[in-house]
C-alpha cells in the first residue's frame, strides 16, 4: 500500500514545494524584501554606517520613547490581566445564557472597527464630554477632569482594544481544567479561596502567559490608540517612526527605529515562547 | 479566533532569519510609464473650510471652463511629495504649500519652475512672487479664543501664557515654527526684531506653558474643532478658519497683535506628465475675481492679486490679515530664516514635547 | 438566569457586566448619536434627526472610499485564500525547514504593523504601486496570509489523509482529489479564513495611512484623516453602519460554525 501510494504521488516533498511557490514568492518579494530594505537603510547612508543605532542610543529623547512605550504596554498588559482574569474567571464558571452574553460582547467588540473604537473614545473622554459633564452634574468635581490626551485615555483605549487577547486565551485554558479537581480540594477541607489559589490559578497560568504575552506584544508596536488618545507625552516608538519618515524625512533614522522595534518584539517573543511553550496551549484549543 | 493559534517557537527564528534571507533577493526596478492623461488634474490643499473655498472658487468653475476634472488631495506633506518625485510617480500635478515648505521643497529641488509664459504676474504682488511658487493668500496665525469660555478677553501672547488669569486649556500647532516666535514675543521680544531667533529662549518659555497644552493641533480644522467645543479655551489658529467658523455662528475671537503672517503658494511638483496644465490651473487660481470670490465671500484670507482688492468690498477687508490696520499688528514669517533649520528643529521640538 | 445566579456571586454578575460594556462601549454611545443633529457633537442628542445619515449617503468621497475598501478586501482575501490553500496543504508533505517556512509565513502577524507599512511604502513606491488598488491588495494579501494558513491548517489537522489516498489510489486525478475530496472537506476551514482576511482587510488602517493617499483611499484611511484632522458630525452615523456591519459578519461567522456541526 504505501509503495503504490508513493509510485502515485512520486515525489512528495517536490510536490510540496511545489505548493508552496506561489505563496512563498509573494512572501518574499512583498514583504520579506521590503523589511530587508528598510534593514539595509538603516545601516548604509551610503556606505557603511552605524551612526543611525548610535544616534539611538545617544540622544535621551529616543531612549525615553522606548521607555514610555515599554511602559504603557507594562500599563495596559497590567490592566488588561487585572480585569482580564476576573472576567474570565466568571465567565468560565457562568451559567450557558449568561456566559454566551458575555462571549457575543467580547468576539463582537473586537469586530467593530478600530478606528470606530478609538473614535468613541474621544467622544466620551474628551472635555465636556460624556463623562466630564456627568462628573460635573453628579458634582463629584465641580472642574472639568482631563480625560483625553493623556496616559489615561491611552490605556483605557488600548485596553478595551487588546482585553478580549487576555481574556480569550485565559479563559480556554480555565474552562479545561476538570471541575473537580478544586471540589475535590474542597472535600479535603480547602476553603473556596484556597481551593482557587490552591488548585485552579497554578493550572491557569499558561494561559495567563499567553494573554501576557499577546497582549504585551501587540502593545509594543501600537500605533494608532497612542495617536488619536495621547498627548504629547505618550508618544510610542511606532509613532516615532511615523513622525521620521513624515515630518523630518529621516529613511535612515525611521529603518534604525524599526530595525530595534522589530529585535525587541522578536526577543519577548523567544523569551515568552521558551516560558510559556506555546504548542502545549494550542493542544488545548487557544 | 485566529490570532492564538499563532503561537509557534519557530515564529521567531523564521522573521529573524527572515531579513538575513532577503539579502539573496535582487532589487528590480520597474518603471511603468505614467500615462499622460489630461483629463483630470490632481491638487492638494490643506483640507477643511480653506479647501472647500478653493473648490468653490477654483476647482469647479476650473471643472467648467475646461471639461477637466478635478481631483482633490488632502494634506500637501513634504515627505509626500518627496516621495512621489523621487520614485518619478507624481501624483500631485498642483500643490498649495506654505512658504517654509516651498523653500526646504527648492532645496531638495522637489519643485518646477513657474513657467512665466502661461502665469501671469504684472498684478501679483512682489512677496508673493518666487522662481518656484506663487502665492495664493496671506493667511495670518492668530491667538484665537473662545468667547464664551473665558471670562476675560486676552489681548495678546503674554495673556496666553498667563494661566492665572486666563485659565483653562489651550492648543497650539504640533511643530515649532510660529511656537517659538509666539513663545518669545510672550517673552517681552520685541515683534520685529525676532530673527535670528533666541532658540533656547523660546524653548524655555514654551516650557512654561507647556503643562497647560491639551492637545498640539496638525491641522487647521483641528484647531476650529477644538475651539468650537470648547476643548480648549484659546488656540493658535488660522484666521481665515476662525472667519468661516464666526460665520457659522461659532463665538471665536482672533487677536491680531502679535500673529504671524505668512503665505500660501501654488507650487508644481517636478516631473509631473501635466505640467503645463498644472501652469494654466494656477494662471486660472490667481484671476483677481475668483480670489475675490474666495478672499471676499468665502473665507477671509488676503488674495495676492492685487486687482482682486477692487471687488471686496470695505467691510470684509478689515477682516482680512493683509489689511493695514492689521498688518502693522503682526510680524512678518521667516521662512527664509527657518528653512535651513526646520528638520533639526522639529526634532528638537519633538524632543522638548516629550520630556 | 437563575442557576447561573445560584453560582456567581451578585458582585461578580455585575463585574461582568460592567466589563462587557466597556469593550462595547462604542456602540452604546455612537447609535444614539448617529440620530443627533449633524452640526455638532452632543451626547445625549439633543433631538432625534436622520440628517447625518442623508449627509452619509450623499458623499461621494465616504462612498468611493467604502468601495475601494470593499474592492481591495476582497481581492486580498480571495488571493489570501488561495494563496493560504496551497501552503497549508503544502505543509503537509515533508518539506525541509518546515519550521523556518511556517514562522516565516505567520511572521506578518507578529511584526509590528508599522515596520511593514513603512517598509512597504518604501518599496512598493519604486514599483509606482503606491496610492493604487493593486499596491493595497498586495499589502493585505500578505497581511492576511496567517489567518487564512492558520484557520485552513486546523481543518486539515482533523482530516483524515486515507480519504484522499483512497482517492487516489482508486485512479483519481491529483487535481481531480484536490476539487472532488479535499476542497469540500476543508471548505469551511476556508470560508473563515476567507471571512477573516475580509475583516481584517477592511479594517486595517496603519498600512493604509502610508498606501493610500489621494486616489486609493481606503474607508479607514478616510476616517483616520477626517478624526485627526476634521472630524465630520457624520462620523456617529458611519460608525453606526460599521458595527451594523460588525453584527452581520458575527452572524455569518456563526452560522458557518453552525453547519461545522
Amino acid at each position: 500500500m504505501d509503495k503504490k501510494l508513493k509510485n502515485i504521488l512520486m515525489h512528495p516533498t517536490a510536490k510540496g514545494m511545489l505548493l508552496l511557490t506561489p505563496a512563498l514568492v509573494a512572501l518574499f518579494v512583498f514583504f520579506v524584501i521590503p523589511i530587508f530594505r528598510m534593514f539595509h537603510l538603516s545601516l548604509f547612508d551610503p556606505h557603511f554606517t552605524l551612526k543611525y543605532y548610535i544616534a539611538f542610543f545617544q540622544r535621551p529623547v529616543y531612549i525615553r520613547v522606548m521607555w514610555i512605550t515599554v511602559k504603557i504596554s507594562l500599563i495596559v498588559t497590567a490592566v488588561c490581566l487585572l480585569v482580564g482574569y476576573p472576567f474570565a474567571l466568571i465567565l468560565s464558571r457562568a451559567g450557558e445564557k449568561l456566559s454566551k452574553v458575555f462571549l457575543v460582547c467580547i468576539v463582537l467588540s473586537m469586530c467593530i472597527s478600530l478606528l470606530v473604537r478609538n473614535f468613541s473614545w474621544i467622544i466620551i473622554l474628551q472635555r465636556s464630554g460624556i463623562v466630564d459633564s456627568f462628573l460635573m452634574k453628579v458634582g463629584i468635581t465641580h472642574r472639568h477632569v482631563k480625560l483625553l490626551h493623556n496616559l489615561f485615555s491611552v490605556v483605557v483605549g488600548m485596553a478595551e482594544i487588546l482585553l478580549p487577547y487576555m481574556i480569550l486565551p485565559i479563559f480556554s485554558v480555565l474552562k479545561s481544567i476538570d471541575p473537580n479537581l478544586p471540589k475535590a480540594a474542597q472535600t479535603m477541607g480547602a476553603r473556596p479561596v484556597q481551593a482557587f489559589w490552591w488548585v485552579t490559578f497554578p493550572l491557569s497560568l499558561p494561559g495567563v502567559y499567553a494573554g501576557f504575552l499577546l497582549v504585551f506584544i501587540m502593545s509594543l508596536g501600537y500605533f494608532i490608540t497612542p495617536a488619536l488618545l495621547g498627548g504629547a507625552k505618550e508618544m510610542m516608538i511606532s509613532n516615532m517612526i511615523a513622525f521620521q519618515v513624515q515630518t523630518v524625512l529621516n529613511w535612515h533614522f525611521a529603518a534604525s527605529l524599526s530595525m530595534i522595534l522589530l529585535v525587541a518584539t522578536l526577543v519577548f517573543y523567544t523569551i515568552f515562547n521558551k516560558v510559556v511553550g506555546l504548542e502545549k496551549l494550542e493542544d488545548l484549543g487557544v | 479566533m485566529g490570532k492564538k493559534k499563532i503561537s509557534r517557537r519557530e515564529f521567531l527564528k523564521g522573521t529573524a532569519v527572515a531579513t538575513a534571507a532577503a539579502a539573496v533577493g535582487p532589487h528590480i526596478f520597474v518603471r511603468k510609464a505614467t500615462a499622460a492623461s489630461n483629463k483630470k488634474i490632481v491638487i492638494c490643499s490643506y483640507g477643511g473650510s480653506y479647501q472647500a473655498s478653493q473648490r468653490k472658487a477654483f476647482f469647479e468653475p476650473f471643472e467648467k471652463a475646461t471639461g477637466i476634472k478635478v481631483v482633490e488631495a488632502t494634506g500637501p506633506d513634504l515627505a509626500k511629495i518627496k516621495a512621489q518625485v523621487t520614485s518619478g510617480n507624481v501624483e500631485w500635478d498642483v500643490v498649495d504649500i506654505e512658504s517654509r515648505i516651498m523653500y526646504t521643497a527648492i532645496t531638495e529641488n522637489l519643485l518646477e519652475p513657474i513657467d512665466t509664459n502661461i502665469v501671469k504676474l504684472n498684478t501679483i504682488v512682489k512677496p508673493a512672487i518666487h522662481k518656484y511658487g506663487i502665492g495664493n493668500i496671506a493667511f495670518t496665525t492668530a491667538l484665537t479664543y473662545n468667547k464664551k469660555q473665558l471670562k476675560k478677553a486676552p489681548k495678546n501672547w503674554a495673556d496666553f501664557w498667563d494661566v492665572k488669569n486666563f485659565p483653562g486649556p489651550r492648543s497650539l500647532q504640533d511643530h515649532a515654527p510660529f511656537n517659538l516666535e509666539f513663545a518669545l514675543i510672550a517673552d517681552g521680544v520685541n515683534k520685529d526684531k525676532l530673527y535670528p531667533l533666541d532658540i533656547d529662549r523660546a524653548f524655555k518659555k514654551m516650557s512654561q506653558i507647556k503643562g497647560n497644552i491639551d492637545a498640539w493641533w496638525e491641522s487647521g480644522a483641528q484647531s476650529i474643532q477644538q475651539l468650537t467645543s470648547g476643548a480648549v479655551v484659546m488656540s493658535s489658529a488660522w484666521n481665515g478658519r476662525v472667519n468661516v467658523a464666526q460665520s457659522k455662528g461659532v463665538p471665536l475671537e482672533i487677536v491680531w497683535d502679535g500673529a504671524a503672517y505668512d503665505w500660501d503658494l501654488w507650487a508644481v511638483p517636478k516631473g509631473t506628465p501635466r505640467k503645463e496644465l498644472a501652469m494654466k490651473f494656477i494662471q486660472f487660481a490667481l484671476d483677481a475675481k475668483r480670489q475675490a470670490y474666495q478672499c471676499g465671500k468665502l473665507i477671509a484670507y488676503g488674495p495676492s492679486n492685487k486687482l482682486a482688492y477692487n471687488y471686496i468690498d470695505k467691510a470684509r477687508q478689515k477682516q482680512l490679515p493683509t489689511y493695514p490696520d492689521n498688518l502693522a499688528k503682526q510680524f512678518s514669517f521667516n521662512s527664509k530664516w527657518w528653512q535651513p533649520r526646520l528638520n533639526k528643529l522639529n526634532e528638537k521640538w519633538a524632543a522638548w514635547k516629550i520630556s | 438566569m437563575e442557576a447561573e445566579a445560584k453560582k456567581l456571586h451578585v458582585i461578580e454578575i455585575v463585574f461582568g457586566i460592567m466589563v462587557s460594556i466597556y469593550l462595547i462601549a462604542p456602540i452604546f454611545v455612537l447609535v444614539p448619536m448617529s440620530f443627533g443633529p449633524a452640526r455638532f457633537f452632543s451626547f445625549p442628542p439633543p433631538e432625534f434627526s436622520v440628517e447625518q445619515y442623508v449627509k452619509f449617503f450623499h458623499s461621494g468621497p465616504w462612498w468611493r472610499a467604502i468601495r475601494i475598501s470593499f474592492e481591495v478586501a476582497v481581492l486580498a482575501s480571495f488571493f489570501a485564500t488561495v494563496l493560504g490553500i496551497l501552503t497549508s496543504l503544502a505543509m503537509r508533505y515533508k518539506i525541509p525547514a518546515k519550521g523556518f517556512l511556517n514562522a516565516m509565513f505567520i511572521s506578518p502577524m507578529i511584526v509590528p504593523l508599522i515596520i511593514t507599512a513603512v517598509a512597504l511604502y518604501s518599496f512598493l513606491s519604486k514599483f509606482h504601486l503606491v496610492d493604487t488598488v493593486p499596491g493595497l491588495v498586495l499589502a493585505h494579501t500578505i497581511l492576511t496570509l496567517p489567518f487564512v494558513i492558520i484557520t485552513v491548517s486546523a481543518t486539515l489537522k482533523g482530516l483524515d489523509p486515507s480519504l484522499e489516498q483512497a482517492a487516489a489510489t482508486l485512479g483519481a486525478s491529483p487535481l481531480k482529489v484536490f476539487f472532488k475530496v479535499t476542497l469540500p472537506l476543508i471548505k469551511r476551514g476556508a470560508i473563515t479564513g476567507a471571512v477573516f482576511a475580509y475583516m481584517i482587510s477592511f479594517d486595517e488602517t496603519v498600512v493604509a495611512i502610508f498606501l493610500s493617499s489621494s486616489h486609493a483611499i481606503t474607508l479607514p484611511k478616510k476616517m483616520w484623516d477626517s478624526i485627526r484632522f476634521s472630524i465630520e458630525p457624520i462620523l456617529p452615523a458611519l460608525s453606526t453602519i460599521l458595527i451594523l456591519f460588525a453584527i452581520l459578519m458575527l452572524v455569518l461567522l456563526e452560522v458557518l460554525s453552525k453547519t461545522r456541526k
